[in-house]
């Protein structure tokens, strides 16, 4: 970069950063958001009230009365400025910034351990610090858990281990899988783009202390075509005013590969030019650094059709589609089996690309109303996700581990869940299970077998018009419909009544079925026991004393034989007792066994 | 109970209805006291689960049938964890390898090994050996597949695999080699109006013969789908009536509509809608192949004679490069434009 560097050896970018609050270019909301939050500390940090009283609205529910989110995420595209922010707003709130950043060791003991020194200690003398983590997302799985770190050291709360510093995590996506974990104990905000007048007056400032000439309107075209990123603005700006000193129309330099190349490159290939041959290669060139050729293919595909070009006999189109369009595919296939053939191969995806190219394109072009953003593809993925998550959920619910091992997602959907739909709608007419006649009532009844064997119920949901409806769950019917068709052969729909009816049904067969089985458990403990009692006598031992017969106190009394004489217990007794010995305000004294029997 | 198709689910060797000649082998082999690995093909419908499950019980006992559901994590050796659900008794496993997708390698070896090598410590059973029974096996990968063949001869005295597929072209011959192969062919018509009178039976409703062939015809020669059809049949409508309708599945009335969609009208514009269906019918869970080919058979029915081997041959081509491809909506799409072509070109030329 050092040609890119101006007189003075500096990048303009660092020498002209901001270096006040006033000078942040980014949305005033979220300075002001980050400022507010910077406040809430002040207690904690500074130990008094500073600043307005604003800032007492989340803070001092704990111990040292700091903020509930004891870490500030920063999310948004590169170049906002978004470094700068937190930087400036710190130095701003009387905080010393520590930075750890990618180029830095970020294991997770190398992290707790700075966490610990930055936020759990005081400089004698200096300004407290504050840690600023910028990059964040870019922790790599490899370097241990340490965003996780992070989220540990920020929620402790013990008087030794607390974080007693505010913490600012600089990210360019939120929603990165390894922030996962920061992401409930985090205050998230997100930095928008600064309004391309803004940084074109920015530049404007920047020309006029540098010495430079330059016309507003080019610089608001360098601002839009950098789509808001001032870091690459100012770089372009430096790079195209090396050495001269007036800048107009500066040509496509330091124009940054925003998402319209995407577009500009199916503009291309859509267009006939009179010069073809420059116009395909113009095409080859736009494939090849669009960057995401399956997104280009895709935009392609969901296209073509609509470019209107004549073809009386179809063969163009069925060479097209069938030749060049799968063997696009079959590419994507091949490298996405072994990635390491991707160089290779990704040069003869372009030739399909020129194939629709060579096909499809009208001296007109696409009209800007015609084309349309590739989505079917994600929004099928959407569909089947769903789709399938209703299937297992149905196969999931089958009582019988057999079925459930029969029958995978595909074979549901080709074989089961049509039919099923079917047989869970029987025509009831009546919502009254009282007057069900007849062959309506086993309808119901076999109804009510067949869902609850298959875990389906009937749940109270409101419909697409805020209707109370009750609705299948896993919602089956829904798999077998299709949209713009009516069902043939259709069942009659369920009234709401009748569902509620089914619904009723079902609950009260769960109720009694879970009674039943504990009955029965209880039956077969029964059985068990009285097995045991007859396998023999040295079993009885677990008999409490049911063969006692007792007195009106409780009292075993002596058994009484049929011709009325007390048995003699002197004989060695086949029976032996087990006395469970519970609470009991009884008068106790010992008895022995003789007297009883 | 539960459906009809699962509550007269045979359970033994001996209440299997028909091929009463295979049933035979299976009580053979299972009597001897030994069985070699067993590779049970045929297509869907015809048994072969019920097959297995009535030879695991030949075998075992009525131990087999209690099956119990448990999860399995495996680690991928690129620190993936996959959840599989296994379906044991304590003497077989049951895997469908298939929902871990490319990485059923894994599977087999850890599972698989696992099982080998620990031998059945239960004196009360007659068998030294566990089975493993594997769904879908032609869904294995090569890999897997390489994977089982070393396990299956290293293995033999305490483990047996079942393999369980619709075709025997997609295991490689190394492993077929190693099975027994077992075909399970489709029922025939004759057979599923036996099977369904011998339900109705059960079921205490009457089914005329004329409306079962009706439905066996219609249930594609499928007897789990067979059944299905009687009993929404039975939902529908009961008594039966002679020209009450056979309900066919509503995906593929969706699919034939496309059929006749394309062959009604020949043009980009009707291109784009057939596409959209087609999309449609994706987002239904419906595998690829099977719209392919219901949709290549529903033309072979409409077209004239002269262009059904060319409707044939596109149709084979293009599911050979669906099944190497990665979107199958390009594949479908590229099949649907060939017949346009190939149908506007017969027709310019009949006119």
């Amino acid at each position: 970069m050092a040609a890119a560097a101006g007189g003075d050896g500096k990048l303009w970018v660092d020498k002209y950063r901001a270096r006040s609050y006033v000078d942040l270019l980014s949305d005033e909301r979220t300075s002001r958001a980050v400022m507010q939050w910077l406040k809430e500390w002040d207690y904690c940090v500074f130990g008094r009230e500073r600043g307005t009283s604003k800032a007492k609205g989340t803070a001092g529910q704990d111990r040292w009365r700091r903020p509930t989110q004891r870490v500030l995420l920063l999310a948004g595209p590169a170049g906002l400025g978004k470094t700068t922010l937190a930087h400036v707003a710190a130095r701003q709130a009387g905080y010393e910034v520590v930075e750890i950043n990618a180029s830095d060791d970020r294991t997770s003991s190398r992290v707790r351990e700075r966490i610990a020194g930055v936020t759990r200690t005081r400089a004698v003398g200096k300004r407290p610090q504050l840690l600023v983590l910028d990059e964040i997302d870019g922790a790599a799985a490899g370097q241990g858990d340490f965003v996780g770190a992070l989220a540990r050291a920020a929620a402790a709360d013990g008087r030794r281990g607390a974080q007693l510093r505010p913490i600012i995590c600089i990210c360019n996506n939120a929603y990165a899988p390894v922030l996962r974990p920061l992401r409930h104990t985090a205050l998230a905000l997100h930095v928008g783009a600064p309004t391309a007048a803004r940084v074109a007056q920015r530049l404007a400032d920047l020309c006029a202390a540098e010495g430079v000439s330059a016309d507003a309107w080019t610089l608001l075209e360098l601002a839009q075509q950098n789509a808001g990123d001032v870091r690459a603005s100012v770089n372009a700006l430096q790079l195209a005013t090396h050495g001269i000193r007036s800048l107009s129309a500066i040509g496509a330099a330091g124009a940054k590969d925003a998402q319209r190349s995407l577009r500009a490159a199916w503009n291309m290939i859509f267009l006939r030019t009179t010069d073809d041959r420059a116009q395909a290669q113009a095409v080859v060139n736009a494939a090849q650094t669009s960057g995401d050729s399956e997104r280009l293919m895709q935009g392609c595909f969901e296209n073509y059709l609509r470019s209107g070009f004549r073809d009386l006999t179809h063969t163009r189109l069925a060479r097209l589609c069938g030749d060049w369009l799968v063997f696009h595919d079959q590419i994507d296939a091949a490298t996405r089996r072994n990635p390491a053939t991707v160089a290779a191969l990704a040069n003869y995806q372009a030739f399909a690309i020129v194939a629709v190219h060579r096909t499809c394109s009208t001296p007109f072009g696409l009209s800007r109303d015609a084309f349309e953003y590739p989505q079917a593809d994600s929004a099928l993925v959407q569909g089947r996700q769903a789709a399938t998550v209703a299937l297992q959920a149905l196969i999931g619910g089958a009582k019988c581990v057999r079925t459930r091992a029969g029958l995978t997602v595909s074979s549901a959907a080709v074989e089961l869940a049509d039919y099923m739909t079917r047989i869970l709608a029987p025509r009831l007419t009546t919502a009254n299970r009282h007057l069900l006649k007849e062959p309506e009532s086993t309808r119901l009844q076999r109804l009510v077998e067949v869902m609850s064997a298959w875990g389906l119920t009937f749940v109270q949901n409101r419909d697409a018009d805020g209707r109370p409806a009750y609705c299948l769950d896993p919602p089956v019917d829904r798999l077998v419909a299709f949209r713009d068709r009516r069902l043939t052969n259709a069942p009659a729909p369920i009234r709401y009544s009748v569902r509620q009816l089914i619904a009723q049904e079902l609950s009260r067969v769960h109720a009694t079925s879970t009674e039943e089985a504990e009955a029965t458990a209880a039956e077969h403990s029964k059985q068990e026991y009285l097995r045991q009692l007859r396998a023999g006598p040295q079993l009885a031992s677990v008999l409490p004393a049911p063969a006692v017969m007792t007195d009106f106190f409780g009292r075993p009394r002596a058994a009484v034989s049929n011709d009325g004489k007390a048995n003699t217990s002197q004989q060695p007794s086949h029976m032996w007792f087990s006395f469970v010995e519970g609470f009991s305000n009884a008068v106790r004294k010992p008895t022995a066994m003789r007297e009883l029997l | 109970m539960a459906l009809w198709v699962e509550k007269h689910r045979p359970l033994t060797l001996d209440k299997l209805t028909f091929h009463h000649g295979l049933t035979e082998h299976l009580k053979q082999l299972a009597g001897s006291g030994d069985l070699p690995h067993l590779l049970v093909y045929g297509p869907t419908g015809a048994g072969k689960r019920t097959r297995i499950a009535a030879v695991l019980r030949e075998i075992y006992g009525p131990g087999a049938e209690k099956v119990k559901v448990s999860q399995r994590v495996f680690e991928t050796p690129s620190r993936r964890k996959l959840e599989i659900n296994l379906i044991s008794s304590s003497y077989h496993i049951e895997v469908n390898p298939s929902d871990a997708g490319i990485y059923d390698r894994v599977i087999i070896q850890d599972l698989i090994k696992e099982i080998a090598q620990t031998q059945q410590v239960a004196t009360s059973s007659a068998r030294k050996f566990k089975v493993v029974v594997i769904h879908e096996a032609d869904a294995l990968t090569r890999d897997a597949q390489h994977a089982l063949r070393r396990t299956m001869e290293k293995y033999m005295s305490n483990m047996r695999v079942i393999l369980c597929s619709t075709a025997t072209g997609k295991i490689i011959s190394p492993v077929q080699s190693r099975c027994l192969l077992v075909r399970v062919a489709a029922p025939t018509s004759e057979e599923l109006v036996d099977v369904m009178g011998q339900v109705a039976k059960k079921e205490g409703i009457s089914l005329p013969p004329a409306y079962a062939r009706k439905l066996a015809d219609g249930s594609k020669r499928n007897l789990h789908r067979a059944l299905l059809m009687l009993e929404a049949a039975y939902v529908q409508q009961y008594p039966f009536a002679e020209s009450q309708d056979v309900v066919l599945p509503e995906w593929e009335l969706y699919i034939k509509d496309i059929a006749t969609a394309a062959l009604n009208e020949q043009t980009p514009a009707k291109l784009m809608a057939v596409r959209k269906q087609l999309y449609e019918v994706l987002t239904h869970c419906i595998p690829p192949t099977t719209v392919l080919r219901t949709i290549a058979m529903h033309l072979i029915d409409l077209v004239p004679e002269l262009l059904k081997p060319e409707i044939a041959h596109q149709a084979a081509l293009y599911e050979q490069r669906l099944q190497a491809g990665q979107k199958a909506i390009v594949h479908l799409e590229a099949f649907i434009a060939k017949f346009m072509s190939v149908y506007k070109r017969h027709r310019m030329e009949v006119d």
